[in-house]
């Protein structure tokens, strides 16, 4: 509707800084739903260093600000770390993958420091699907004789999955949704674009009704992907009568 | 010849695409004990919550001490005042002392002062045996002393009728007797009510009348004695399901 | 690693310019989460109660708005009430103001959806006993429902608090002059020290969210009722 206002250029940064919100997103989810299941083991490890090393861990990401911990990597960490290495890090090392082009430090920054913030949330999705498990379970498997591995493989885990599956779903909404605090680094995302564009046109309801309604339509593909995989999920359709 | 106190006419009820209730109708005479029974499903709970309302029907009549349920006018608050319900599940309000529990309604619904409330109250206690409870909280009591005050609540309101929903299908089986034994007392004091329920030794020993219900109708209607008795005024879906309730 | 730079601006990282001007850094950090909580908090429980009762299309076009609240970035939200709202209405809303609305409507919108939820988990039982006694609908909910649908929902209200004060970081971006912003001016001006620094404001903030969990935790756990 508006966007017949904007001119294409500015249209143009708009999904630009889109699509390196959607790149970013979707790297991150990635990786944190897997850093996030590797701190929900040792979250649980009987290891009492181990438990108690990932809780604190996990207790420092979710309890910061991710705006202060983006400032840590892109700011802190460049001054901590030896100059050839923060020089390598900006250079461009030619093209990564898909002619994607060597992902520029605010990226990197960015994608390390929200991935470490969302894996942290996720781990806690982890351990609560786990926890949602009844503990009957385990005591059934260990009364049909099952070895400890195959109870927590075959038994928990699939469970404990599908219990995760909606609000893991809601952690990747929340992943799209804190990428905008990377426009804080420098890093040229929707938000970014968005408040460029509404700087040079002044055109402020054009520009930020055009990104919040691409946020919205990214949140909105993401419930929908969850639901779809909720309603192919098998061991609902057996229970329906 | 007074006018029953509760009169249902040709009472239907759906729920989406399921037929609830069917074309019940049903007399209750002051004084009455009236039990209804059946198989799950049947509707019987269904069909004891219309008569206060808290189930809404799309056809039928249904008047309660001269209130028409289910007229558009009709002033549910001061109906349910008048009829007292005793749940499955006990439905005590947890957050408040056994007391308070009785006093509550009392005071918000009828107006009377705290004190007379706490007095009622207090001789209700006394009434089911439970007055050196009054400041417990339900979760410290068993399930039926829990029940035991949920009539002495319910009663507390000084209803023409009382409706029991399968109050003792919830209960340890040591603790039936004790809430079968006030409700027995209940019934010989002239407490005219309607039950549900699976104990068919209470139902012979102070029903006045039992009615069957299956699949959403009233199929029997009877006087206690000819319900039960082994001549067997009763229809041939009622005869199977005593067989097997009675079997125990 | 050199946290001389911390002592230094101790009081700056504290109280901003204050007295000498308004107040800022932690101070104004922990104002701005005290008012959007209690704003999100009041805003919360009442668009809850009205979700738990409202069926239909008042319900669903509530629900619609609660979405949408959920699904925008808390970032955009903050751009439109502080950059469109004086182009609109013509008002000069100070960027403190904007931050705590916006805070306390995504705020709200999350406990509302709580509140409802907590509401919606008693067994029906509860409000059939109430009804069946003669009380009306706001009886039944205030001296029945509630009492007990509150204690539930006491974590939803201690996490987003949680979250509310992590927030309060992004009025950076619109300048406000609370504790991150306050840290990136001295880190501009110190140049050399920044991982000090912001490991020094991450470790406010950390506290600033355990008080929160743990006392306020603490003290619901207390109060939550066994059910009967």
């Amino acid at each position: 509707m508006f966007d017949g206002f904007l001119a294409p250029r500015y249209l143009a940064w708009l999904l630009e800084g889109f699509g390196v919100t959607l790149t970013l997103s979707a790297l991150t989810s990635v990786v944190a739903l897997g850093l996030g299941f590797i701190l929900c083991m040792a979250r649980l490890s009987p290891v009492r260093l181990v438990a108690a090393g990932a809780g604190l861990w996990l207790s420092a990401f979710r309890n910061t600000p991710l705006l202060v911990q983006l400032f840590f990597w892109y700011f802190g960490v460049s001054a901590l770390l030896p100059e050839n290495w923060t020089g390598w890090l900006n250079a461009s090392h030619g093209d990564f993958a898909f002619g994607l082009g060597w992902p520029s430090f605010e990226f990197l920054a960015g994608f390390v420091g929200l991935t470490l913030y969302s894996a942290a949330f996720m781990a806690e999705e982890y351990r609560a699907g786990i926890n949602g498990v009844p503990g009957g379970q385990i005591l059934a498997g260990r009364a049909l004789g099952l070895g400890s591995g195959v109870i927590w493989r075959r038994i928990i885990l699939p469970q404990a999955a599908r219990n995760a599956l909606p609000p893991l779903a809601g952690q990747v909404m929340n992943v799209v949704k804190n990428s905008s605090l990377t426009m804080a680094i420098g890093l040229a995302e929707l938000s970014y674009a968005s408040r460029q564009v509404e700087t040079e046109t002044f055109r402020a309801f054009e520009a930020f009704g055009a990104a919040t309604l691409l946020y919205i339509l990214a949140v909105a593909a993401i419930e929908a992907a969850s639901q779809v995989l909720i309603a192919r999920d098998p061991l609902r359709r057996a229970a329906r009568p | 010849m007074s006018s029953p106190v509760i009169s249902i006419r040709n009472l239907s009820k759906r729920y989406g695409e399921f037929q609830v209730l069917s074309d019940c109708s049903l007399d209750v005479a002051r004084g009455e004990v009236v039990v209804v029974c059946g198989p799950s499903g049947s509707g019987k709970s269904t069909l004891i919550k219309t008569i206060n309302g808290l189930e809404p029907f799309q056809f039928g009549e249904l008047r309660v001490d001269g209130a028409g349920v289910g007229d558009p006018g009709a002033d549910l608050r001061a109906l349910r005042a008048r009829v007292g319900m005793v749940f499955q599940h006990f439905e005590l309000f947890p957050h408040l002392t056994v007391i308070q529990n009785l006093m509550l309604a009392q005071v918000k619904v009828l107006g009377r002062s705290g004190v007379e409330a706490a007095e009622r109250g207090m001789a209700l206690l006394e009434r089911v045996g439970l007055a050196d409870q009054r400041l417990k909280r339900p979760a410290q009591l068993s399930g039926g002393q829990q029940q035991r005050v949920a009539i002495a609540r319910a009663l507390a309101m000084d209803p023409v009728v009382m409706l029991f929903d399968e109050p003792t299908s919830s209960l340890d089986p040591e603790m039936v007797g004790e809430v079968l034994d006030v409700m027995t007392a209940l019934a010989e004091g002239g407490m005219t009510m309607v039950c549900v329920t699976h104990e068919m030794g209470f139902a012979r020993r102070v029903a006045d009348r039992v009615v069957f219900m299956d699949r959403g109708r009233i199929l029997d209607d009877a006087g206690a004695e000819e319900f039960f008795g082994a001549s067997g005024r009763r229809s041939a879906r009622a005869g199977e399901f005593l067989s097997r309730v009675l079997r125990a | 690693m050199n946290f001389a730079v911390i002592s230094d601006n101790l009081l700056y990282f504290m109280v901003g310019s204050w007295p000498n001007g308004p107040i800022g850094g932690a101070a104004l950090t922990v104002l701005l989460s005290l008012a959007s909580a209690l704003a999100s908090a009041v805003l919360g429980l009442a668009l809850g109660i009205a979700l738990s009762q409202s069926k239909g299309w008042p319900g669903m076009a509530l629900r619609t708005v609660l979405g949408f609240l959920r699904a925008v970035p808390v970032l955009m939200l903050i751009f439109w009430i502080y950059f469109l709202l004086p182009v609109v209405f013509g008002l000069d809303v100070p960027g403190v103001g904007a931050v705590t609305v916006a805070l306390a409507l995504i705020g709200g919108a999350y406990l509302a959806h709580a509140v409802s939820a907590g509401i919606d988990s008693l067994p029906r039982g509860q409000s059939e006993a109430a009804r069946a006694l003669g009380l009306g609908r706001w009886d039944a909910l205030r001296l029945v429902i509630l009492p007990q649908a509150l204690p539930r929902m006491a974590p939803s209200f201690v996490n987003q608090w949680v979250a509310l004060i992590k927030d309060t970081s992004l009025a950076y971006v619109i300048g406000v002059s609370e504790l991150s912003f306050v840290a990136t001016q001295v880190s501009n001006r110190v140049m050399v020290y920044p991982a000090e620094i912001y490991l020094f404001v991450a470790a406010v903030y950390y506290i600033l969210c355990m008080i929160v969990e743990v006392g306020i935790g603490r003290a619901a756990a207390r109060y939550r009722i066994r059910p009967a």
